[in-house]
């Protein structure tokens, strides 16, 4: 959105935004919690409120947005072919912006041994169950990474009524932002075990344990559990770009957390804008 | 409260996590008026926003609608005030920014709407 309000602020005049969710606004609309838009707005606002401020800036605008969009092909000529309800269609454009956000890296990634029961999730796939849908991923939780997004559900879990009984993080210090461990571990007394690393999840249809180990004094132990989030680092998502073999570059430009990961919001919008009024 | 101990926070008010140090009356280590603020708050009665959702009980769409109190509440009641904002059920899709009212608690709460 921030890349298509710069590019219309710079007078560039056929600009369409495809989305692939009902709704633009991507991962803010499950992003409930405060803290951001701070530098970019001087105000604090939730994840949801930055959203729909962007928005209306898009509307605002002579910008056309197409939500329940999928890209599913793009050409080194910039040729896009996306689907929707009314079928699929074709375009070309001088520039393409990838503002695709990344993927979440999974318990898979880390090839963390045990069974395969329900109960394992990424933590911003629990954030979407409980933020979006209304749903409880489980009762009893275990985050492994201290990244932000596994802090901050850590805090909403525990709001939700399920106790959250570590925060497991194999190197010897937080990945999150000191804030978000004071007012999303501290305040709610979950502990943070540093330098403590997952060995093997235990369960058969559904999680029952999990396994860990101290790697400070070698000591194993296991933690009776119902759920496992997953906050292990985030993915840059180029996956259109890798399925058709081509490098950003001569037209085609990456953005945001398809670019490389950033701690704030407003620094993708500061970007963004500014990539936008470049191509205008 | 003793006013001789002092008490050490991590402010919570930006990213700049400024690292506060506090007696009741004086604040060392912030670099803003809002940490000064926060630090003496906090020796006090710690108070926070909070942030969570409702069930939207709407026809069209059934779906949560995410919600801030309008004013921080004490960290300490926040189990107890999240039981009553859970009991709330809202028929239509409100407007961004509408407000709520939530009863049960010593005091009145309001409910902020923040998504559309």
């Amino acid at each position: 959105m921030a890349a298509a309000v710069g590019a219309a602020e710079g007078g560039l005049k056929k600009i369409l935004i495809l989305e692939r969710l009902p709704r633009l606004g991507g991962i803010l609309n499950q992003c409930i919690h405060l803290g951001f838009g701070l530098t970019y707005f001087k105000e604090e606002m939730t994840g949801t409120e930055y959203a729909a401020r962007y928005k209306k800036m898009v509307y605002e605008r002579d910008i056309e947005a197409r939500t329940s969009c999928f890209v599913h092909t793009i050409t080194p000529q910039k040729e896009i072919t996306f689907v929707c309800a009314d079928g699929e269609y074709t375009v070309s454009a001088k520039h393409i912006v990838m503002a695709t956000g990344c993927r979440e890296r999974t318990r898979e990634m880390l090839t963390v041994p045990g069974t395969r029961p329900a109960g394992i999730f990424t933590a911003g796939l629990a954030q979407e169950m409980v933020n979006i849908y209304g749903v409880m991923p489980g009762k009893e939780v275990v985050v492994i990474g201290s990244g932000d997004i596994g802090l901050i559900m850590a805090r909403r879990m525990t709001l939700e009524g399920a106790t959250v009984h570590a925060v497991l993080e194999i190197l010897d210090h937080l990945s999150g932002l000191i804030r978000n461990k004071v007012q999303c571990l501290d305040d709610f007394g979950i502990p943070l075990y540093l330098q403590h690393e997952p060995l093997e999840i235990i369960g058969r249809d559904r999680v029952e344990a999990i396994r860990y180990r101290n790697n400070q004094t070698g000591e194993h132990k296991i933690l009776p559990c119902d759920t496992v989030l997953f906050s292990v680092g985030l993915i840059p998502e180029q996956d259109l770009l890798i399925d058709a073999g081509i490098e950003p570059g001569n037209g085609i430009h990456l953005v945001g957390n398809a670019d490389y990961i950033h701690d704030y919001v407003d620094a993708v919008t500061r970007e963004a804008e500014k990539l936008g009024r470049l191509l205008a | 409260m003793a006013k001789e101990s002092t008490k050490k926070f991590i402010c919570i008010i930006c990213p700049q996590c400024c690292e506060l140090e506090t007696d009741g009356t004086e604040v060392k280590g912030a670099k803003c008026k809002r940490g000064k603020e926060f630090a003496l708050q906090e020796v006090v009665l710690p108070l926070r926003v909070i942030t969570t959702t409702i069930r939207g009980e709407a026809k069209e769409a059934r779906r949560m609608i995410p919600v801030k109190t309008a004013c921080p509440l004490p960290l300490e009641d926040i189990p107890q005030i999240m039981r009553y904002i859970k009991g709330v059920r809202i028929s239509e899709i409100p407007a961004l920014g509408s407000r709520i009212n939530v009863g049960g608690y010593s005091k009145p709460i309001e409910l902020i709407v923040t998504g559309e």
